[in-house]
């Protein structure tokens, strides 16, 4: 199990249906690239490919993180559909609280939508996506459900005639080791970052070896242990500090402010070696520092798009600024 | 098909929160939002949610698996432009309350 169960989260005040799934539904819609697209409901009948990316739905909060992966797919020449948005999730926050019928109802649901697309693989992009299908596949889902990263380790012999340009950085690995799931994430993502040219990866052990997950909003890291990390980092002169997911890239961006080394999702460090370009506006946001001026930086597309500017700052602060 | 009143219960039992009834064939939600006595249909448009768990703020009513959002003010239009929700009039006559279905 990757991720503790509601009842272990003490005095946790639970957050509304509404602000749970509108928040990233919102940020997405802000902040996410133009050329990033989804099904929410493919149509009737498709055949999407030997593929579904499924990316549902916290991580439309970072909606840089499945870009990349569309990205990186399409340059492998893989045949895939990306399926997302709150309409598929999982069902893991309704595990974390403790709402374990409405958590299978969901699983369920996007289960079946995979089936109804007949993959042959689903890859998603987060753990307890991960945690939440392995609790309800059934034989009649007849694909593989894996993490993203294996399909890349896959495919790491094309991936490393891609990437071609070097990525001159002193890198260490967030890892979490809390069940064997994340190990073998940690064990492939490793794989694929030593894979990059001109990476230097640093042995950093309070970084890796993570015995919880960075799970935000139920059980993020403790403060000193974030701060152990992150000290060890600067000090053996890291610059980047590598995440395995979108939690921990929320959760950890932050602390460039204060320790200099910047926080990398695994796969910007893989584009940036393929030469994709991208934009991060979740940490540009962040970097700002500044509530009131990130805030102005969204209002103008909030506008166009309709949303009142209390809600999005009420999402700015409580999704990115951590 | 014709339309037709049916009575689902006294205004005692939809004093608090939502509840789930039969009222004919279809299965309805009924519930104070927006300060008045509503029904719609119990199931989620979109996959089916069971909407007598919905949180309601005014007269939005959230579907608790996807957050679907449906104004009954706006006659259960969804607020992202998906499909909207079915509902029902209401009337209270003789300490009864009757759903038109």
């Amino acid at each position: 199990m990757s991720a503790s169960h509601s009842k272990e989260h003490g005095d946790f005040q639970r957050p509304s249906y509404t602000t749970v799934f509108e928040r990233p539904r919102t940020l997405g819609r802000l902040l996410s690239p133009m050329d990033f697209t989804f099904y929410t409901e493919p149509p009737k009948g498709l055949h999407g490919g030997d593929i579904v990316l499924h990316i549902s739905c916290q991580v439309h909060s970072v909606s840089h993180i499945p870009y990349l992966a569309q990205k990186i797919l399409e340059r492998l020449d893989l045949s895939f559909t990306t399926l997302g948005g709150p309409e598929n999730c999982c069902g893991s926050f309704h595990w974390h609280m403790g709402e374990d019928a409405m958590e299978a109802m969901n699983a369920e649901i996007a289960l079946s939508a995979f089936q109804r697309l007949r993959p042959v693989r689903v890859l998603s992009l987060c753990p307890d996506c991960d945690a939440s299908f392995a609790r309800y596949k059934k034989p009649q889902h007849t694909y593989e459900h894996m993490n993203v990263a294996r399909i890349f380790v896959e495919h790491l012999d094309r991936l490393k005639a891609l990437m071609v340009h070097p990525v001159e950085r002193r890198v260490a690995v967030h890892e979490h080791h809390d069940c064997d799931e994340r190990r073998a994430d940690a064990e492939i993502i490793r794989t694929l970052i030593e894979a990059i040219p001109g990476i230097e990866v640093v042995e950093t052990p309070l970084c890796t070896r993570q015995e919880r997950p960075c799970s935000f909003p139920f059980a993020p890291l403790a403060e000193d242990e974030t701060e152990a990390m992150f000290a060890e980092a600067r000090r053996l002169g890291v610059q980047d500090m590598v995440v395995p997911y979108h939690s921990c890239y929320r959760q950890h961006c932050k602390r460039q402010l204060q320790y200099g080394v910047e926080v990398q999702y695994y796969l910007a460090l893989v584009a940036q070696a393929m030469g994709l370009p991208y934009d991060e506006p979740f940490k540009e946001l962040r970097m700002l520092d500044d509530l009131d001026a990130a805030c102005a930086r969204v209002f103008p597309r909030a506008r166009e798009l309709g949303y009142s500017e209390e809600q999005v700052r009420f999402y700015i602060e409580s999704a990115i600024y951590i | 098909m014709v339309e037709q009143w049916i009575e689902v219960g006294t205004p005692a039992e939809f004093a608090q929160g939502l509840t789930r009834r039969q009222a004919g064939k279809k299965s309805i939600v009924i519930g104070h939002v927006g300060g008045r006595l509503r029904a719609f249909h119990a199931r989620c448009p979109h996959a089916g949610g069971p909407l007598e768990l919905s949180e309601v703020d005014g007269s939005i009513v959230t579907c608790p698996l996807h957050a679907w959002r449906f104004d009954l003010d706006g006659e259960g239009s969804e607020l992202h432009g998906y499909r909207s929700l079915p509902v029902f009039d209401t009337k209270v006559e003789n300490d009864k309350v009757y759903v038109k279905v």
